[in-house]
């Protein structure tokens, strides 16, 4: 059903045990350096290499600068927001 | 533009959002009413801990996720093992479906707003409280707060239709598709 032009994109994150148990509590660090929480569906989720990867929406990158913005899955409780600037690896 | 029940159906049918597994595909039945479709109410309920030492919560501070989920019980509930919400309680569930409304630049982007239903608020039960949006982009099951405002104890039973889907659509696309996905984490083999 996806027509949607956006590529799947993820990103780095730190995963611990959820409220529900198909989700899990999401720590994410911004390019500002502050550590956002919100909570996530597992099937968001990828694990490699012993990383946790989140899928997000990409919205913007800034190669010269390492950063991108993206648009969480949900808000985050620190910021009340679903944009994110963070940090490309 | 709120959806009616006939193009609701007519919109999945086509793929343009998803709710799943769906209780019915006939628009002039349960769960369809004439400009919303019914929800079921999940498996799982959510009771967070009493209060047993001062907190006070700061949103400025980080783990807040991290800390909800120490601090509350999943219990499963079934038709012989229903959940009891007594007044004044606050628990979180989810519903049974999962819903998507996808972002695209080439064809309509849909959200929804969850609401209560008139039966239940008859009784007391707000399903939800301060935050009905399902924005354009959202894919999973829907949380509910659910909170007993009456004065009886009510029975909270899987599968009950315990909220309906107000679906609209968003004009104009959301978030334009970057040109470039230079320097993208795409873990091989996932994506």
């Amino acid at each position: 059903m996806e027509k949607s032009p956006h590529v799947d994109h993820w990103v780095t994150v730190t995963t611990s045990s959820g409220m529900f148990s198909s989700e899990y509590a999401i720590a994410l660090k911004l390019a500002s350096g502050q550590v956002v929480s919100f909570f996530a569906d597992k099937a968001l989720i990828k694990e490699q290499q012993g990383k946790s990867f989140l899928k997000v929406t990409l919205v913007n990158q800034n190669p010269a600068q390492h950063k991108e913005l993206v648009l969480l899955p949900t808000e985050t409780f620190e910021t009340a927001s679903r944009w994110a600037e963070i940090v490309t690896e | 533009m709120i959806l009616s029940n006939v193009e609701i159906v007519r919109c999945l049918k086509a793929g343009l959002f998803s709710i799943s597994p769906i209780a019915g595909d006939d628009p002039t039945t349960s769960p369809f009413n004439t400009s919303a479709v019914d929800l079921r109410l999940g498996e799982e309920i959510l009771v967070p801990d009493e209060k047993s030492a001062p907190v006070q919560l700061d949103l400025r501070k980080p783990g807040i996720a991290q800390f909800w989920a120490k601090h509350s019980k999943s219990l499963k509930i079934t038709n012989h093992q229903p959940f009891s919400l007594t007044p004044n309680k606050l628990v979180l569930a989810r519903t049974c479906e999962t819903v998507s409304f996808p972002l695209n630049t080439t064809e309509i982007c849909y959200s929804a707003r969850v609401e209560g239903r008139s039966s239940l608020a008859r009784c007391g039960i707000l399903v939800h409280f301060t935050a009905p949006t399902i924005h354009a982009g959202f894919s999973g099951s829907i949380t509910l707060e659910i909170i007993n405002l009456g004065s009886h104890d009510f029975l909270l039973t899987p599968a009950m239709f315990i909220c309906q889907l107000i679906i609209e659509e968003v004009k104009g696309c959301p978030v334009t598709a970057p040109n470039q996905f230079k320097g993208q984490t795409s873990p091989a083999g996932v994506l």
